[in-house]
């Protein structure tokens, strides 16, 4: 089994994921992320993928895949940190997404807890 | 002798002066593609942009890239685009107006589209446009009352 490389901080009851590009290659990162969040008896999450440098849609797929895992083990989800070169390429190869998004940390957290 | 090196001269002469040509040709181009696109804050975190004119996808890859470059540095929450000064609204136009409001709601924005006249509504439809997930309405007034309610926002009457 796989560690993750993605940090887990705990801000307002929500459990910010700042995701590593890596920790989406792993097979079973979804797993990995939720049992992390469900060791803090967190439900919100938002995901940071501000460290990522630019988005190809095997990464937009595999964050989806992530999402869907999360949301099943009843967690809420907010991707975050998306810029706006990412943003005006991306819908030129994906048709569409289908996750909550926020601006940024601060963003995400004040819509999970809306 | 001396007619032959003016024939050539001529030649070079004539050769810049059609390179030159075509670079001024060149700079026409560029320059009728470059436009300014009106960007009004009209309230925190609220921005407006009208459009006007023909819209090819020259013209909205600008629209988009200028946006979504607003967002961060303005915090945007809403954004208001306004088409009714748009002549015609094909299959291609509203393409790009819903790649705009997907790219947008990406950045944790969200994008009103009004000025939908009849005639456009009705294209819309006929090309088979889902625009389900985008927020219109036909007046800018209503698109505006709606972007201040997203911010938290409400537009007063004070009697006098």
């Amino acid at each position: 089994m796989n560690s993750l490389n993605s940090s887990v901080v705990v801000i307002d009851n929500v459990a910010v994921i700042g995701l590593q590009r890596d920790d989406l290659e792993i097979a079973n990162c979804g797993f990995l992320v939720s049992k992390r969040i469900k060791e803090e008896s967190i439900s919100k999450t938002a995901i940071n993928i501000e460290s990522f440098e630019y988005i190809t849609s095997e990464n937009v797929y595999a964050l989806q895949k992530l999402i869907d895992v999360l949301e099943i083990s009843g967690i809420s989800v907010c991707v975050c940190g998306f810029d706006a070169v990412s943003a005006s390429i991306i819908f030129t190869f994906v048709d569409d997404i289908y996750f909550s998004t926020a601006l940024d940390v601060r963003n995400a957290i004040l819509e999970l807890n809306s | 002798m001396s007619n032959k090196k003016t024939t050539g001269d001529s030649d070079k002469t004539n050769k810049i002066q059609s390179q030159q040509k075509e670079i001024d040709g060149l700079y026409d181009q560029i320059e009728s593609s470059r436009f300014d696109l009106p960007m009004l804050k009209i309230a925190e975190r609220v921005l407006m942009v009208p459009l006007v004119g023909a819209v090819d996808s020259v013209k909205s890859q600008k629209i988009m890239e200028d946006v979504l470059d607003s967002i961060k540095p303005m915090s945007l929450r809403v954004v208001v685009l306004d088409i009714a000064g748009i002549k015609v609204v094909d299959s291609a136009v509203a393409a790009h107006l819903i790649k705009i409001a997907k790219a947008t709601k990406l950045m944790g924005c969200k994008t009103i589209i009004t000025g939908i006249s009849p005639i456009i509504s009705q294209n819309i439809v006929n090309l088979g446009v889902d625009v389900r997930d985008i927020d219109t309405t036909s007046t800018l007034q209503d698109g505006m009352q709606k972007a201040y309610e997203a911010v938290g926002l409400k537009l007063v009457q004070f009697n006098e």
